[in-house]
């Protein structure tokens, strides 16, 4: 029998139909689950005067009320450690993971049980299979474990593809570059910010990854920067490896969206573990193919704490499976993950996603690493600044790249000025997991 | 058509004899967790077991539940 491209090919190919029948299947028994057994999950249906029963088709699901992450929040402050939340007994638990705390708030804290923890797995295995990850891979995870969740299913999703999978846990970078060549990694999971921190690493030890490493594929997560076209052409070119965008969060516990061999830059739902609803962040009210909106994810997986309508805060695309031509029945985020509902900031009546700027700057390639730092001038004008660090090779291009970066930030923002500064060599931090590029310094802005 | 006992994917399609012989396992492996006479060996093994089957049932629409009732 020829191997299989799909993990789960009766389902991955499943007609939309069916998909639509087995999610209502699996939306019914995990709200009478939460109902049954998450006193929190109940509370919350009462309010909203939502019962399971009510469960008679998928749009019923819209009866049942979105959850924020700031309700979360407060129900854990309320009731340390976990809140009301949890549907299962906490002795049940063989994992205890945190959210990374991009915000600077207390991290969320989720518990797994063995169940959910293999299935946390699983979904990476969708992701890592579809991509072309098999057993003959030895896949390195650039990654420093911990409670942070990141890439934890990833490696245990290796594990059970069969592949030998190597933990670089608490290594330095240098390490890693050494490492991972020495050891032939043909795969290596990373942030998309790390791998090109990696990439500059191993050009300071005169490793060309593209010619001295046998990697070819990697795996992308943490950030939006996988499929942005620019920073993507970068790590590409720089590895001489292709690349695959795969989304998660720990509320959920693993990634919901990957890039199949297929596509150039569009990630699959997982559709039979996930029912993913794409609505306006403002009116809450759902949007169609093609236009942006608010990502709303419900899990059929992990059940300790069940999640039913998160608001994500994920802005995506949302477009047909057909838009890919691999297969697939489970529909695509166009771009992936293309920014944060809370990310965009209004500077002198423009809107700017740190997204977008990452975008352009990933466009001028002497650029190394960049800063974005958002300042309020006579207590009323707004200013935005990209502070730039060249690459060695490049300092005295500055001249001429600080203009010509700042015409196209303008051009890309509606003429919206920006100005362009240059940081000394090593003045700009650099980051192994989720990127924190951008610094509001304005009084009253959170 | 699927005889009224028969049992059936969770989308109603009959099982083949190979989904037949997966449930049975899991099935199986579900009862046996349960024993409280096993091993300690027995006893944590099986419940890994138990994770993984559920994962395959899951995944090939076979059976859909919460399983927490058997420390998994």
């Amino acid at each position: 029998m020829a191997e299989s491209p799909y993990w789960n090919p009766r389902y991955e190919t499943l007609p939309r139909a069916d998909l639509e029948r087995l999610q209502l299947y699996k939306l019914q028994r995990m709200a009478r689950w939460a109902w049954e057994r998450s006193p929190f999950m109940r509370r919350r249906f009462e309010q909203a005067g939502f019962h399971p029963d009510q469960l008679r088709t998928l749009d019923d699901r819209r009866r049942i009320p979105f959850l924020t992450k700031q309700e979360w929040m407060d129900e854990q402050a309320r009731r340390p450690l976990f809140g009301e939340l949890l549907a299962n007994a906490p002795e049940h638990a063989i994992a205890y993971h945190t959210t990374s705390g991009t915000s600077g708030r207390t991290p969320l804290r989720v518990l797994d049980s063995p169940r959910d923890w293999n299935w946390i797995s699983e979904m990476w295995a969708y992701g890592f299979w579809g991509f072309g990850v098999r057993p003959a891979d030895i896949v390195y995870l650039a990654f420093g474990y911990g409670t942070f969740i990141g890439f934890w299913g990833a490696h245990y999703c290796c594990q059970k593809i069969g592949a030998l999978t190597i933990a670089s846990g608490g290594m330095t970078s240098e390490g890693r570059v050494k490492q991972l060549v020495e050891l032939g990694a043909t795969t290596v999971c990373l942030t998309p910010t790390y791998a090109l921190r990696l990439l500059q690493v191993a050009r300071e030890l005169g490793i060309d990854l593209a010619r001295d490493s046998r990697v070819d594929k990697l795996v992308l997560s943490g950030e939006p920067g996988a499929n942005i076209p620019a920073v993507r052409r970068l790590i590409e070119e720089g590895w001489g490896a292709r690349c695959s965008d795969m989304a998660g969060m720990t509320e959920i516990g693993t990634i919901m969206i990957f890039q199949c061999r297929d596509s150039a830059d569009s990630t699959h739902i997982i559709e039979d573990h996930f029912l993913e609803e794409v609505i306006n962040p403002q009116t809450g009210e759902p949007v169609g193919y093609g236009e942006v909106g608010e990502r709303v994810v419900t899990s059929f997986g992990r059940a300790f704490i069940p999640l039913l309508r998160y608001r994500s805060g994920d802005l995506v695309v949302r477009v047909p499976h057909t838009d890919c031509r691999c297969g697939r029945t489970f529909d695509l985020y166009k771009g992936g993950i293309i920014g944060r509902v809370d990310d965009m900031k209004v500077i002198r009546g423009t809107n700017v996603f740190p997204s977008a700027v990452e975008a352009i700057v990933r466009e001028h390639a002497e650029i190394d690493e960049f800063q974005i730092v958002l300042t309020r001038e006579e207590g009323i004008r707004d200013e935005i600044t990209v502070v730039c660090e060249l690459r060695p090779d490049c300092e005295h291009l500055w001249p001429e790249v600080q203009p010509r970066l700042a015409k196209a930030l303008a051009d890309g923002h509606e003429n919206l000025r920006f100005n362009v500064e240059r940081a000394a060599r090593g003045q700009l931090p650099r980051f192994e997991l989720k990127a924190r590029r951008l610094v509001d310094r304005r009084e009253y802005v959170r | 058509m699927t005889a009224p006992n028969e049992p059936t994917t969770v989308l109603g399609a009959p099982l083949s004899p190979q989904e037949r012989e997966i449930l049975g396992l899991y099935e199986t492996t579900k009862r046996l967790v349960l024993d409280p006479e096993l091993p300690p060996c027995a006893a944590r093994n099986l419940r890994v077991s138990l994770a993984a089957l559920w994962q395959v049932v899951n995944d090939l629409g076979l059976a859909y539940e919460p399983l927490y009732e058997y420390g998994v």
